[in-house]
């Protein structure tokens, strides 16, 4: 392949996107037609003109029009290419085509592009493509070959360096280098940051977002009381040690990796993971080092000298792609769709850099060729498991697992069992296959030799005694190293049938300049680990760090958390982005360093108000950083914090998944088998919700409606949409309602006068007093509500008795259910499930 | 005051219209609308259904996808899920008898995909049913839909269907969203994406099922999933047990007096916030607990099946609200009439590997009678002319034999369409002798999308929104094209 990147005309300039800040016009900068990030389309009435004298940025200007507008036609597929030209590199655009060129660096005049791109009659992009150039995309071209026509390496395919940090006038803003950045580009358009949130809004900020839980009242009143000077930054660290930090950052990762608690697909059956969601929750806790984490994720099981039991179960990793039982299943089709998961997952949180679209075609935007993906698909080709498994016997293991007991009973139980499944593993060098065999349901793969072995028999007796254990001892499945891997060929326009494609070995996209297999050392996943935590490798710290931004900020720097290939969102702030990303890397992969900087820093602390002088050119605050973001709850915070309001939060850390309140019939269109959702009783039904049961094909709708993710591929972030459903359930869910009424029996103890009460209530839940309108507002409701279920004799008690927590005799049931009426209300505020 | 936006209506679509609304007149809306805010009894405030859940994160916006005038509004999909039968339905082929039993022809099977035949002898199996010629074309049409039958000068009947998946679960998703990479839109989703709903009140996408006849295969909340298009966009499932839709029944004990108070009290509470904290996300959420509380009216409404003439219950042949094909059929006309854009009905009962005359008796009597009523009851209201209504599975069956039933089969099948502006008394396309491939005018999947685009007046190369920097869109990556020999 030729390698654009190496061959091309370097130029690196960390231009800011200034121009990319103002080509806000009503449709934000994704006019359609060459929808997502156009720099210099429409430009807003009253943003400053780009000065002239400022050169033509290659990546922040023209590689976007390029890209959405002509590299389908003239970029790196050849399948697509139009009058066999390219113009995704400088050597073909500005090749001799017969005595002209495409491109004639420093003479627009002289360049067959500028000539058809202002053709009118027979322009390009061509009429039947739908896609136009503005006049302003039109001149920034011209001005761009005027200047010489510099390519630049894709910003995010360049090793980050550490920038410098800029200076700034106001020296007594920043509070770390990340406000530098963000003030010094403020600085330039004469743009004042936002004041500093008051405590209040930074308690309940840092609270959620560190621990996806509220501040109790206590937390509240004393931070408000705390004056001294390094009271925020105290807070942060100790909500940074608590271990609820680690299972609201692990919810994002579990999103990012798609965990699950089930295959995903068809009979949708269960397949035990929950071990190595705990891992990830304890491994975020323990703070450890990123480049630590991903190995043992990816190659866990090949570590040396020996793979501790953490190292195994962080290997489940490699088993969480999609997977199927269905009958009439094509292993060979399974195998293609496996692979396709697997590294789609991989590059999407790792690279940051969708390949996926390389199964079928080299990539149309980005140096990405159909070999690429294949060569990436082998680093998993070593990975032992069923392509098609089942849901009965041995099958419904999903082989291979590891038994993960909980006490010494249970570890005395596996013991035997496991002592002479080894033996016959280390006896037997092919009973692997015989295990792969029984695993895979008809048509299955071939037995050692063609026939079941001698010690077959025998052998299956063991895994059936460890099926039968694996209904009472926890277990996880594994990723456990075939002796041979499968064959992993190049498959023409993605077709699995097709088994003419060369055979390739793993090895790095070619195009960033990893290693490749040899004759002497194929290339393993730990290989692959090792490159992606190298420093060779530009995207990894990159898509964490600019992810995490996203977390804290609302919109990631570059606005596609798992996207900064070509087609993605050129970064707002490309030195910030590089230098947290080396302030990663050069940290030991500290991630609870990352976050404390970015939520210690002043950008984070500003006001989320909007403001009238950004609302042109930045309405949305996805550009400037120059004030917070208002952002709803996650899912699963929503659901906390009700419960942890109501006291009824169960704290317990890990564990298999539980099965909180969900409506009846949600399953029922699940078979094979039918199932039944075995709702929990008592604590279970009070965890936090990270620990629901995780149905792929049916997420609890109530986790869906407030836009979690269903898990089946990997999402960077989540969207946050306001919906009638979002209301319909925190108004009527049992989960809520039962949360309403218990709280409301608490508030009913907390004193004598109902103005009290409400007091109490509303610091309780929003640590602050109620205002006068809304003390005037809830307490009317309170009496109307009293009136209500008074002239209803009955109703009071149905209510109150809703969920399974016990209902209180000492309290009169009107009295009851008024106040759980105000506390509906209150857990329904806008400001309640939004951080502010 | 800053400028507005300059907008240009010819070229502004619904998205870009709601996109602008967001982002530059929320905060208008929030103190001028709001500021007399009072009471649910407000109604429909101006603008509600432009402010709805908008997306946080990044997506382009489709240019003008509308590009000509829409014949049909709203689309009724029925689902038969399972995949049935092409050769026991609407493709009649003498030529599976006289070869019953015998060897497939090789060179139609050759080096094919397989489904739960694979590794098994290939032998023809014959007609388990009669056809008759119906209506005034003439079409053949088997004995196990004498309903349909009757339809035969209503409907057009493709029976050059194509697919990509041979098993049920990625072939759903394949229909659904022209893909079966996951995350990916629903067709109902985009619709509501670009064309909006008619009925805020109600879901605009909504899904019911019901079984019988075969194994009921499983269908996934993924087939009516918004994928990576906002929340709003999804379909919601309505069930026949509990909740019609999750929640929307006020807790026990709790009159509709108590709960209107109650979310009153709330907007009035967000409303009170509003004039504090300058953040346009409440606006749009007192606008959702509105038409929350509009759909905590509107649901029951919709399920009192009370005013129904007794005469029309009798022509579905249902008791309503049992969860039957038949009353799903009867709901899905109700759907329709309230503004409903998108109305998928899955029936879980054509999976018939064996005994497929039975399955197929079964099956066809829980649907056959339904159907007809249906598109008799829309085209007796005024309905089926702007409503399109498409009969199908995700995939054919063999014409070879698996015992006493087929496998799946994806080379060739039929569905039938009626309604929305296509041709009626129509036969599209062929397969040949055997029923194998479909060999004249084959309809891969990805046309009929884009037909059925077409006919809402969009145009399925502009549908599009941004994932992961493409312009993704339902009918994919590879040309789609409209089949114009389909419209009328």
């Amino acid at each position: 392949m030729k390698s654009c990147l190496k061959s091309c005309h370097y130029a690196f300039a960390p231009i800011v996107a200034i121009f990319s800040l103002f080509c806000i016009g009503c449709g934000d900068g994704t006019s359609g037609q060459a929808s997502g990030t156009k720099s210099g389309g429409t430009t807003a009435p009253d943003a400053e003109p780009v000065s002239a004298t400022v050169p033509v940025s290659f990546n922040n200007e023209i590689r976007p029009i390029l890209s959405n507008n002509c590299i389908f036609c003239h970029g790196p597929d050849p399948d697509h290419r139009g009058a066999d030209l390219r113009l995704d590199f400088y050597e073909d655009a500005t090749a001799d085509l017969g005595g002209y060129a495409a491109i004639v660096p420093g003479d627009r005049g002289k360049s067959e592009v500028w000539r058809r791109i202002t053709d009118t009659g027979d322009p390009m992009p061509p009429v039947k493509s739908h896609k136009t150039l503005t006049p302003e995309e039109i001149e920034l071209i011209g001005r761009w070959i005027d200047e010489g026509a510099i390519y630049e390496t894709h910003w995010a395919y360049v090793i980050p360096e550490r920038p410098e940090i800029p200076e700034v006038e106001n020296t007594a803003w920043p509070a770390n280098p990340i406000d530098r950045f963000i003030l010094a580009n403020l600085e330039k358009r004469d743009i004042e940051p936002s004041p500093r949130a008051d405590r209040r809004t930074l308690l309940r900020r840092a609270t959620f977002d560190l621990t996806g839980l509220p501040p109790t009242a206590e937390q509240a009143r004393a931070f408000l009381a705390d004056d001294s000077p390094d009271a925020y930054e105290r807070l942060v660290d100790s909500l940074l040690e608590t271990t609820a930090y680690g299972e609201h950052l692990a919810v994002w990762w579990l999103d990012l990796v798609r965990y699950a608690d089930t295959i995903g697909l068809h009979s949708d059956n269960p397949r035990s993971a929950w071990p190595y969601r705990d891992w990830v929750i304890r491994s975020l806790n323990e703070n450890m080092p990123f480049d630590e984490f991903t190995t043992m994720q990816l190659a866990g099981d090949l570590m040396q000298p020996e793979p501790t039991t953490d190292m195994l179960v962080a290997s489940a990793y490699n088993r969480l792609a999609l997977a199927t039982e269905e009958g009439g299943a094509q292993p060979m089709e399974y195998e293609a769709i496996t692979n396709t998961d697997r590294v789609a997952n991989f590059t999407d949180v790792w690279l940051a850099t969708s390949v996926s679209c390389a199964e079928c075609h080299d990539h149309k935007f980005d140096p990405v060729t159909a070999r690429d993906f294949y060569t990436m698909a082998a680093f998993f080709a070593d990975i032992d498991h069923a392509i098609i498994g089942q849901d009965r016997g041995y099958a419904a293991l999903k082989h291979p697992i590891l038994f993960v007991p909980e006490n010494e009973e249970q570890a005395a139980r596996i013991a035997p069992v496991e002592e002479a499944y080894t033996a016959f593993l280390e006896a037997h060098p092919d009973a692997w296959m015989v295990e792969e065999y029984l695993a895979t349901r008809p048509p299955r793969p071939a037995l050692p030799g063609g026939e079941m072995p001698e010690y077959g028999e025998e052998f299956q007796k063991i895994l059936e005694q460890r099926t039968e254990l694996a209904k009472s001892v926890p277990h996880v499945v594994i990723t456990r190293q075939r002796p041979e891997p499968r064959t992993v060929r190049v498959l023409a326009r993605g077709d699995w049938q097709d088994t003419t494609g060369e055979i390739v070995e793993p090895a790095i996209l070619e195009f960033l300049d990893g290693p490749v297999s040899t004759d002497d050392h194929r290339l393993t996943r730990l290989d692959l680990a090792k490159w992606t935590m190298s420093a060779e490798n530009p995207l990894t710290a990159r898509a964490m760090v600019n992810r995490l931004w996203g977390r804290y900020l609302g919109t990631p720097i570059s606005a596609d958390a798992i996207e900064l290939g070509s087609q993605g969102v050129p970064p707002t702030h490309p030195e910030l982005l590089d230098w947290l990303a080396v302030e990663f890397r050069e940290s030991g992969w500290d991630l609870r360093h990352i976050i404390r900087l970015i939520v210690t820093s002043e950008t984070y602390r500003q006001l989320a108000d909007t403001r009238e002088d950004l609302a042109i050119i930045d309405p949305d605050n996805q550009k400037l950083f120059a004030r917070q973001s208002a952002l709803r709850l996650p899912a699963e915070a929503v659901r906390d914090q009700a419960l942890a309001a109501a006291g009824l939060l169960d704290d317990r850390i890990g564990g298999p998944s539980v099965f909180p309140y969900q409506p009846d019939g949600h399953w029922e269109p699940l078979n094979f088998p039918r199932r039944e959702y075995p709702t929990s009783t008592g604590p279970d039904l009070y965890r936090r919700s990270l620990y629901t049961w995780a149905q792929r094909m049916f997420p609890h709708p109530l986790m869906v409606s407030f836009d979690a993710p269903s898990r089946e591929n990997c999402t960077g972030q989540r969207m946050i949409s306001v919906t009638p459903l979002q209301a319909l359930a925190s108004l009527n869910a049992p989960d809520f309602v039962e949360a309403a009424r218990v709280l409301a029996a608490a508030t009913a103890r907390t004193s004598e006068t109902d103005a009290d009460r409400l007091d109490h209530l509303f610091f309780h839940v929003l640590s602050r007093e109620p205002r006068d309108s809304e003390r005037a507002t809830l307490l009317a409701l309170l009496q109307n509500q009293r009136q209500r279920h008074q002239a209803a004799p009955g109703s009071a008690e149905k209510l109150i008795a809703t969920g399974e927590a016990p209902v209180p005799t000492d309290l009169d049931p009107v009295e009851l259910a008024a106040w759980t009426a105000v506390c509906r209300a209150i857990l329904n505020l806008h400001e309640t499930v939004t951080r502010n | 005051m800053h400028p507005q936006p300059r907008l240009e209506p010819v070229l502004l679509d619904r998205a870009q219209a709601e996109r602008c609304l967001l982002s530059q007149t929320r905060r208008k809306f929030l103190t001028s609308a709001f500021g007399s805010l009072g009471s649910l009894a407000l109604g429909t405030m101006a603008g509600s259904r432009l402010i709805a859940g908008t997306p946080k994160t990044h997506g382009g916006l489709p240019a003008n996808f509308l590009t000509h005038a829409a014949k049909a509004k709203r689309v009724i999909h029925l689902c038969m899920a399972g995949g049935p039968s092409h050769l026991e339905s609407f493709d009649y082929k003498p030529e599976l008898e006289r070869n019953h039993g015998k060897e497939m022809p090789g060179h139609l099977t050759a080096g094919q995909p397989l489904a739960q035949l694979q590794g098994h002898a290939l032998k023809a199996f014959r007609p388990q049913t009669t056809f008759r010629k119906c209506g005034e074309s003439g079409m053949e049409i088997s004995d196990f839909f004498p309903h349909i039958q009757t339809l035969a000068d209503d409907i057009c009947v493709v029976r050059s269907m194509v697919t990509e998946q041979i098993n049920h679960d990625p072939a759903h998703t394949y229909f659904n969203t022209g893909t079966i990479r996951p995350n990916h839109p629903s067709i109902g989703s985009w619709l509501l994406y670009g064309l909006g709903s008619m009925n805020e009140n109600l879901p605009g996408f909504v899904v019911l099922t019901s079984e019988g006849g075969g194994q009921a295969q499983p269908i996934s909340a993924r087939q009516w999933s918004a994928g990576f298009l906002a929340g709003k966009y999804q379909g919601v499932k309505l069930n026949s047990i509990g909740d019609p839709v999750y929640y929307v029944g006020s807790p026990d004990g709790v009159s509709t007096p108590c709960q209107t108070e109650l979310i009153e009290a709330i907007n009035q509470l967000n409303q009170d916030h509003a004039k504090v904290v300058d953040d346009p996300d409440i606006s749009d959420r007192i606008a959702q607990y509105e038409l929350a509380f509009r759909m905590q009216m509107a649901v029951p409404e919709l399920t009192d099946f009370s005013t129904e003439d007794p005469r029309v219950i009798a022509e579905y042949g249902c008791t309503p609200g049992d969860g039957t094909f038949a009353s799903n059929c009867l709901m899905a006309r109700r759907l329709a009439e309230r503004g409903v854009r998108f109305i998928q009905l899955y029936h879980r009962g054509w999976d018939h590997h064996g005994q497929i005359k039975r399955g197929m008796g079964v099956a066809s009597k829980l649907v056959d009678q339904a159907t007809t009523a249906l598109i008799r009851d829309l085209k007796r209201r005024g309905l089926l002319e702007d409503t399109l209504v498409i009969w199908g599975g995700e995939f054919g069956r063999t014409p070879m034999a698996q015992g006493t039933g087929r496998d799946h089969h994806i080379k060739g099948y039929s569905m039938f369409m009626c309604g929305g502006g296509v041709k009626s008394g129509h036969v599209h396309g062929a397969t040949d002798e055997f029923g194998y491939n479909a060999i004249e005018d084959p309809v891969h999947v990805r046309n009929l999308h884009a037909t059925m685009l077409h006919q809402l007046g969009i145009h399925h190369e502009r549908l599009t929104f941004q994932h992961q920097g493409l312009d993704t869109k339902l009918t994919g990556v590879e040309p789609a094209k409209v089949i114009h020999q389909l419209l009328a």
